[in-house]
C-alpha cells in the first residue's frame, strides 16, 4: 500500500513538473493598513510642521490658495497634523523596478538625473467600497503635477496675420481659447483647493465650476470644492505654466479677498507664461510635499529626486468649419494621449468639448529605502470619503407619512446588494423597484409591523415615496450633509476590512517549477482577467471561517512590516513595534500554545468525568469501627459536673 | 490498530520526553516578534537566529559526545567549573557567527578594517578560552597517563575550527556557497559538544585498552552525526523548501522553521537520559468517606451491599502520616551493550533490589514500542505462593484500584463491565485488578491504590512516583522496603 502511494506521490511530481504553466501573481502585496492619526498618536511622531506652501507665480495668475469648503484646511495639512483619521495602506511592489525617463523610455538607474522608477498610477490601482466588488469608489491621494502646457494650433490667427497658409485648414484660434481656457480652470482649481482635476459628469463639473449650487443646498456637498464625491487630494502644491504664442493675461479679480471659493476665483483665473527656458532646463526646486517617513528597517531612507516639468503639449486642427471637424493631439511627456481626437465628441454640440486633464493619470505616492527605492507604494483615504460612503450604504432611512401609519424603511444589512442606478422612473418599473427595495431595506411602522412603501405620485413632477426610497438609496444619490457629529468611517473600515478593495493590476511569469501551493484546496487562482483585491490577505467576513489574520500588518509575524508615517525623523523599531502589537502578539503565541497544550491533554482525558470509580470493600478496617456507630467524645461528663456544682467544693 | 497505537506511543512518548525543547521553541516563537529588525539576530541570512536557538537548546540539553573519562574513575565534581563551562558552550555558537562575519566582511587586511571587525571575536574567544580554563576542576579525574598532548589538541582545534567560520565567510562572500548556514550550523553542533570533553579521558581510554586486551579506537560517530548531520538536514531543508515552490530563501518572518529544525536535532542529539530507577512513596491512607448504611438487622436482599462493609473510594482517601520509600528501577534495553568493546555489561551498580511483598517491581520497556518507560510499574507475581502464605493466613485479597485510566488517542472505546456483585457499579476493564491464585502480574501506575486485607483487615496504600534518579550514588542513599512496611510486627 506504502509503495502505491509513493508511486502516486512520485507521479503527480512529475506530471506537475513537466508542464511549463504561466504564474499569474498580483503586482503589489499588502503590508499593512491603519489610521495614521493613531499612529502618529501612539508614537508622538507626526508631520504638524508641515505647511501648503502654494507656488507664487500660481497665486498672483490664479489668485490666493483656499481651502475644501467646510475643512478650513487642505487635506494634507489635516493629514500630517492627525485632524482627521487617515486611511493608510500600503503596498509593496513585487519583483523587479522598471526605470524610465520622462520620455518614458527604460533607463538605467542612476543613469540620469531625470531617470525615475515607472510610476504607480490611478489607472494601475482602484480603491473601493463595496461588498463583493467595488460600489463606491474611494480616491487616494496623489502627487502633485509641474504641468508645462504647450498649445499650438496647426494654423491659427497668427499664421493668418504673417499671411501664411496651409491648404485645407481653417483658423483654430477661437479653439485654442476654448481649450486654454479649460486648461487654466482645471490648473488653477488644483491650485486653489489642492485637489486633482479628474472630470465629472455635466452636473459635477457645472458644479465644479460653481455653475451651479450644491445639491440640497449646502455648501460642503459641493462637487470638487467640497465634500460630495471622493476627490483626490494633492500631497504638495501644484505648478504650471502655459506656453502660448500669444498669452494675454486676464486682468479680473481672483477672489482675493474671499474665504470661500467664488466663481471670480475660477472664471478669472489664469496661468502664468512659461519661461521660455524652463523646457529645456527641466528640472524645477522640489516643492514641499508631505514628509512620508518609513520605520527604521536597517538601510537608509532614499531621499525623493528631484521634480521635472511635465510637459503637456496640446496642438489643434481643424479641416472644416464645422465643429465636427475641429481635432486636438495630446501628448504628455512623449506618450499619445489623443491622436486626431475630436474637440467636440457629440454631433452638433457646441458646448461640450473633451475633458483634457482626466486623461492624464496621476501617480500615488512612493517611498522606499536604499535597498529597496521606490518599492512602497503609500495610498491614502481621508476620513470624509469614507464617512460619505459608508453613509451612502448604510445609513439612510426611507420615510412614508403619506398612510395613516408612519413607515420607516432601514437597511436591512451589510451584506446586501447596492441598487442599480435609475434616473428616471415608469410604471412598469415599479414591481422591479419594489423588489429591489425589499431585498436591501427592512420596512416597519410606528407599531414595529412590517409595512410597505407607497407607489402613489401626489403630483405628475413628484415621486412617489417608493421611488424616492429607491433614488435615495442609490449610491450615486449624495447625503444630505456631513451629518452633524463626528464619524470614525477609517476605525469602521479598520474593524471590517472586507469592505475596502484595493485591486491591483498583475504580472505574468514563465514558471516551470512544481509547487504544492497550487495543490492546496480552497486556494483561489489569480486570474490574468481583471484585478485581484489584496485585501483578501487581511481575512474577515469575505473568508470562508470568518477568521481575520492578526495585527495591522499582515504576514506570520506581526510587527516586521515597515510603518508609513508623516514626521521629522522616521519611527524607531520601538515605536513601530508598538503600533503593529508586536508585545501582544508575543503573549497572544505563549497564551495561545499553553492553552492549546492544555486542552490537548484535558481531551485526551475528558472521557474521565463519566469513568466509574472502582471501589473495594472490607469488612474491617484499623481503627475504623465496623457498625458505622460515633465513638462519643471525651470531655467532662454533664451530669457529674452538675453533681459537683451543687455539692459545692466539698470533693 | 497496533500499528496506529505504536506511532501513537512513540510520538505521545517522544512529546513528554522533549517537552522542555517543545517549550523552548514555543518561547522562540513568542521572542521573535520582539526582536528589532536591526538586532542582528533578526539578519536575513538567519545565522545569529540559528546560533541564538542552539545556545539555548545547549543550555538545556548540551552534553559531550565522547565517552568520559575511564568508567572505573570518580569525577570530580565542581559547581563553579559546571557553571563556567556551561557559560562557554552556550556562547560558542555566537562566537562562531563572529568569525564567521570576519570571513564575510574583511575583504582586504587593511588594519583599519580588520582591527574593526576583529575586536569582538578575538576578545570574545579570549575570555572563552580564560572561562574554560577556570573550569578545568569540574569533572576532572585522578588518572593523566601520558599520551596526546591536551595543548596539541585544543589548539590545534581551535585553529581548525576557527579558520572553518572564516573560510565559511570567505566561500560565501565569493558566492562559491549560497547557504552558508547548514555548514555553520554543523559546525557550531561539534563545537557544543567537543568543548565539553577532555583530551585525558581520551589519554585513559587509549592507556587503558579494550575489554579483550585490544587497542582503543575512539568512536567518532556522536561528532559525525551531530555536525554533518545537522548540516545536511537544514540543507534538506532547504531544498524541499525549493522542490516544493514555496518560494526562494528564507526570511526572518519565517524563521521559526529552522528554529524547530535546531530544537529538534538538539533533542536527537542529546536525547534525555534514561533514569536507573525511579523513588517512589507508598503512603497508608484511610477512608475518608463512603462507609455503607448500616439498614437493618433483617436480612437484605442480593443487590444490597453488605452490612457494615466499609468501602474505600479512591477519589476520597485521606493519607495519615505513615508512609514508605520505595526505589523502583527501570529496565532499559540492553542488547546494543552487548557488543560494547569498552562499557561493561552492566555499566552500574545495580541499585538494592526492589523488594515488594509479592515479586519484584520494575519499570519494564513499553510491550508496544519496547522503549523504556518509567510511568508503570509492572510486579511480576511469586504465583500462588505470594498470595497465600504471608503470615501464615489463608484468607487474603490484594486488590488494586486504578482511579484513572491511561487515555488513548484512538483506541477501543471504554466500556463499562459488571463487576462480581449486583451492588457494585460497573467499571471499565483495567481500572480494578484483583489478584488470585492464579495471577502472575500486577501493573500499577502513579495514584493507584493498593488493598490489602487479610482475615477482615484490610490496609491501603497509596502509590506516588516521585523523581528519577540518573546515578548510583543517588539510588545507594535509599532504604529498600522491607516487610514491616506492610505488616505490623
Amino acid at each position: 500500500m506504502w509503495r502505491s502511494i509513493s508511486l502516486s506521490l512520485f507521479s503527480l511530481v512529475l506530471t506537475s513538473s513537466a508542464h511549463a504553466e504561466e504564474d499569474v501573481r498580483p503586482q503589489f502585496r499588502l503590508v499593512g493598513f491603519y489610521d495614521l492619526a493613531s499612529v502618529m498618536g501612539v508614537t508622538k511622531n507626526d508631520g504638524s510642521h508641515f505647511r501648503w506652501v502654494p507656488s507664487d507665480r500660481l497665486d498672483e495668475s490664479c489668485g490666493v490658495a483656499k481651502a475644501p469648503y467646510n475643512m478650513n484646511i487642505m487635506e494634507a495639512e489635516a493629514a500630517a497634523s492627525g485632524m482627521s483619521p487617515t486611511l493608510v495602506v500600503v503596498l509593496e511592489r513585487e519583483g523587479e523596478l522598471e526605470y524610465v525617463d520622462r520620455n518614458q523610455e527604460p533607463c538605467e538607474r542612476n543613469q540620469s538625473l531625470d531617470c525615475q522608477v515607472r510610476p504607480v498610477t490611478t489607472e494601475d490601482l482602484h480603491v473601493g467600497l463595496g461588498v463583493s466588488q467595488i460600489d463606491y469608489s474611494l480616491k487616494p491621494m496623489v502627487m502633485p503635477r509641474n504641468m508645462y502646457v504647450s498649445l499650438r494650433g496647426r494654423y491659427n490667427a497668427q499664421d493668418a496675420d504673417k499671411n501664411r497658409s496651409i491648404a485645407g485648414e481653417v483658423d483654430t484660434s477661437r479653439f485654442e481659447k476654448l481649450i486654454k481656457t479649460q486648461v487654466e480652470l482645471e490648473l488653477c482649481l488644483e491650485h486653489k483647493v489642492g485637489r486633482a482635476w479628474m472630470g465629472g459628469n455635466k452636473k459635477q463639473l457645472r458644479q465644479g465650476f460653481l455653475l451651479d449650487p450644491a445639491d440640497e443646498g449646502e455648501n460642503d456637498r459641493k462637487f470638487f470644492n467640497g465634500q460630495r464625491d471622493p476627490i483626490s487630494a494633492l500631497i504638495g502644491s501644484p505648478q504650471a505654466c502655459l506656453d502660448v504664442e500669444k498669452n494675454n493675461t486676464s486682468t479680473a479679480l481672483r477672489g482675493k479677498d474671499d474665504l470661500v471659493m467664488t466663481p471670480s476665483d475660477i472664471w478669472g483665473a489664469s496661468l502664468p507664461e512659461c519661461r521660455k527656458t524652463s523646457k529645456d532646463r527641466p528640472f524645477i526646486r522640489k516643492s514641499r510635499l508631505l514628509p512620508f517617513q518609513i520605520s527604521k528597517e536597517g538601510s537608509r531612507m532614499l531621499q525623493r529626486s528631484r521634480d521635472f516639468w511635465s510637459i503637456l503639449d496640446i496642438e489643434v486642427s481643424a479641416d472644416g468649419q464645422s465643429t465636427d471637424d475641429v481635432l486636438i493631439d495630446v501628448q504628455y511627456n512623449g506618450q499619445e494621449v489623443f491622436t486626431e481626437e475630436r474637440l467636440f465628441p457629440i454631433d452638433g454640440d457646441a458646448n461640450s468639448i473633451v475633458d483634457i486633464l482626466p486623461n492624464i493619470p496621476y501617480s500615488y505616492p512612493t517611498v522606499g529605502t536604499k535597498d529597496n527605492p521606490d518599492s512602497y507604494v503609500v495610498l491614502m483615504i481621508p476620513n470624509w470619503q469614507i464617512v460619505e460612503g459608508l453613509r451612502r450604504m448604510y445609513s439612510r432611512v426611507c420615510g412614508d407619512t403619506s398612510g395613516s401609519t408612519s413607515c420607516s424603511c432601514t437597511v436591512s444589512s451589510l451584506q446586501g446588494e447596492f441598487l442599480s442606478n435609475k434616473d428616471s422612473f415608469s410604471v412598469d418599473d415599479l414591481d422591479d423597484v419594489r423588489k429591489s427595495l425589499r431585498d436591501r431595506v427592512t420596512c416597519r411602522d410606528i407599531d414595529g409591523e412590517e409595512c410597505q412603501l407607497s407607489d402613489v405620485r401626489l403630483g405628475e413632477d413628484t415621486l412617489s415615496p417608493l421611488e424616492m426610497c429607491y433614488k435615495n438609496q442609490q449610491l450615486s444619490t449624495p447625503m444630505k450633509g456631513v451629518g452633524g457629529t463626528i464619524f470614525d468611517g477609517v476605525g469602521w473600515i479598520i474593524n471590517h476590512p472586507h469592505h475596502l478593495f484595493v485591486q491591483v493590476p498583475t504580472v505574468s511569469k514563465e514558471r516551470s517549477d512544481f509547487s504544492i501551493l497550487d495543490h492546496v484546496p480552497g486556494r483561489e487562482e489569480v486570474s490574468s482577467e481583471g484585478k485581484p483585491n489584496v485585501m483578501d490577505a487581511v481575512g474577515g467576513a469575505s473568508d470562508k471561517l470568518g477568521s481575520r489574520n492578526w495585527g495591522y500588518t499582515v504576514g506570520l509575524l506581526a510587527g516586521r512590516s515597515p510603518v508609513v508615517s508623516l514626521g521629522q525623523k522616521r519611527l524607531t523599531w520601538e515605536q513601530s513595534s508598538e503600533v503593529q502589537h508586536a508585545r501582544q502578539h508575543s503573549y497572544f503565541i505563549v497564551a495561545f500554545s499553553s492553552l492549546f497544550l492544555f486542552c490537548f491533554v484535558g481531551i485526551r482525558r475528558f472521557p474521565d468525568y463519566w469513568t466509574n470509580t472502582p471501589q473495594e470493600r472490607a469488612y474491617y478496617w484499623p481503627g475504623r469501627q465496623a457498625d458505622n456507630e460515633q465513638s462519643e467524645p471525651e470531655g467532662v461528663d454533664a451530669e457529674a459536673a452538675e453533681g459537683l456544682a451543687e455539692g459545692g467544693m466539698e470533693e | 490498530m497496533m500499528f496506529f497505537e505504536r506511532i501513537q506511543r512513540q510520538i505521545l512518548n517522544g512529546m513528554k520526553k522533549n517537552v522542555d525543547l517543545f517549550v523552548l521553541w514555543i518561547l522562540y516563537i513568542a521572542i521573535q516578534p520582539l526582536i528589532s529588525v536591526e538586532h542582528i539576530l533578526a539578519r536575513a541570512d538567519l545565522i545569529p537566529w540559528l546560533m541564538f536557538c542552539l545556545s539555548g537548546t545547549i543550555l538545556l540539553r548540551g552534553k559531550r559526545y565522547g565517552e568520559g573519562p575511564h568508567i572505573s574513575l570518580t569525577q570530580k565534581k565542581s559547581t563553579f567549573g559546571w557553571v563556567m563551562r556551561k557559560t562557554v558552550v552556550v556562547f560558542v555558537p555566537l562566537l562562531l557567527t563572529f568569525w564567521y562575519d570576519v570571513g564575510l566582511h574583511v575583504v582586504s587586511f587593511t588594519p583599519v578594517k580588520s582591527v574593526s571587525h576583529l575586536v569582538m571575536p578575538v576578545g570574545l574567544t579570549l575570555i572563552g578560552a580564560s572561562l574554560l580554563a577556570l573550569s578545568s576542576e569540574h569533572e576532572r579525574t585522578a588518572w593523566n597517563p601520558p599520551g596526546i598532548s591536551s595543548w596539541l589538541v585544543w589548539g590545534l582545534g581551535g585553529i581548525l575550527v576557527l579558520g572553518s567560520a572564516i573560510g565559511i565567510g570567505i566561500l560565501k562572500r565569493k558566492g562559491i556557497v549560497t547557504d552558508a548556514a547548514p555548514f555553520l550550523l554543523g559546525l557550531a553542533f561539534l563545537m557544543a559538544g567537543s568543548v565539553q570533553g577532555r583530551v585525558q579521558n581520551l589519554r585513559q581510554r587509549v592507556a587503558a585498552g579494550t575489554k579483550d586486551g585490544g587497542s582503543y579506537i575512539p568512536s567518532i560517530f556522536g561528532f559525525v552525526f551531530a555536525s554533518v548531520g545537522s548540516a545536511f538536514g537544514l540543507w534538506a531543508l532547504f531544498v524541499v523548501q525549493d522542490l516544493l515552490g514555496l518560494g526562494g530563501g528564507t526570511g526572518f518572518e519565517q524563521a521559526f522553521v529552522p528554529a524547530a529544525f535546531v530544537v529538534a536535532w538538539a533533542g536527537v542529539v542529546w536525547p534525555k537520559p534514561t533514569p536507573i530507577a525511579v523513588t517512589c512513596i507508598l503512603h497508608e491512607i484511610m477512608p475518608s468517606g463512603g462507609g455503607d448504611r448500616a439498614i437493618s438487622t433483617t436480612a437484605t436482599p442480593f443487590y444490597e451491599p453488605p452490612e457494615g462493609a466499609l468501602r474505600i473510594d479512591p477519589l476520597r482517601v485521606k493519607r495519615v502520616r505513615s508512609m514508605h520509600p520505595w526505589l523502583v528501577h527501570v529496565k532499559a534495553s540492553r542488547v546494543p551493550e552487548f557488543d560494547d568493546p569498552i562499557r561493561p555489561l552492566w555499566a552500574y551498580r545495580q541499585p538494592p533490589q526492589s523488594f515488594h511483598i509479592l515479586g519484584n517491581a520494575v519499570f519494564e520497556p513499553d510491550p508496544v514500542t519496547n522503549q523504556e518507560q518509567w510511568n508503570e510499574i509492572t510486579i511480576h507475581l511469586k504465583g500462588s505462593e505470594g498470595v497465600t502464605s504471608v503470615s501464615g493466613s489463608v484468607t487474603k485479597k490484594l486488590v488494586v484500584l486504578k482511579p484513572f485510566l491511561k487515555p488513548k488517542l484512538l483506541g477501543r472505546f471504554r466500556k463499562n463491565e459488571m463487576t462480581t456483585f449486583r451492588w457494585e457499579e460497573a467499571v471499565p476493564e483495567g481500572t480494578v485488578q484483583r489478584v488470585d491464585a492464579t495471577t502472575e502480574r500486577l501493573s500499577i501506575e502513579d495514584g493507584s491504590i493498593i488493598v490489602f486485607a487479610t482475615e477482615g483487615v484490610a490496609k491501603a496504600f497509596e502509590v506516588e512516583f516521585g523523581a528519577p534518579v540518573y546515578s548510583f550514588v543517588e539510588a545507594a542513599r535509599f532504604r529498600p522496603p522491607q516487610i514491616e512496611d506492610y505488616v505490623k510486627v
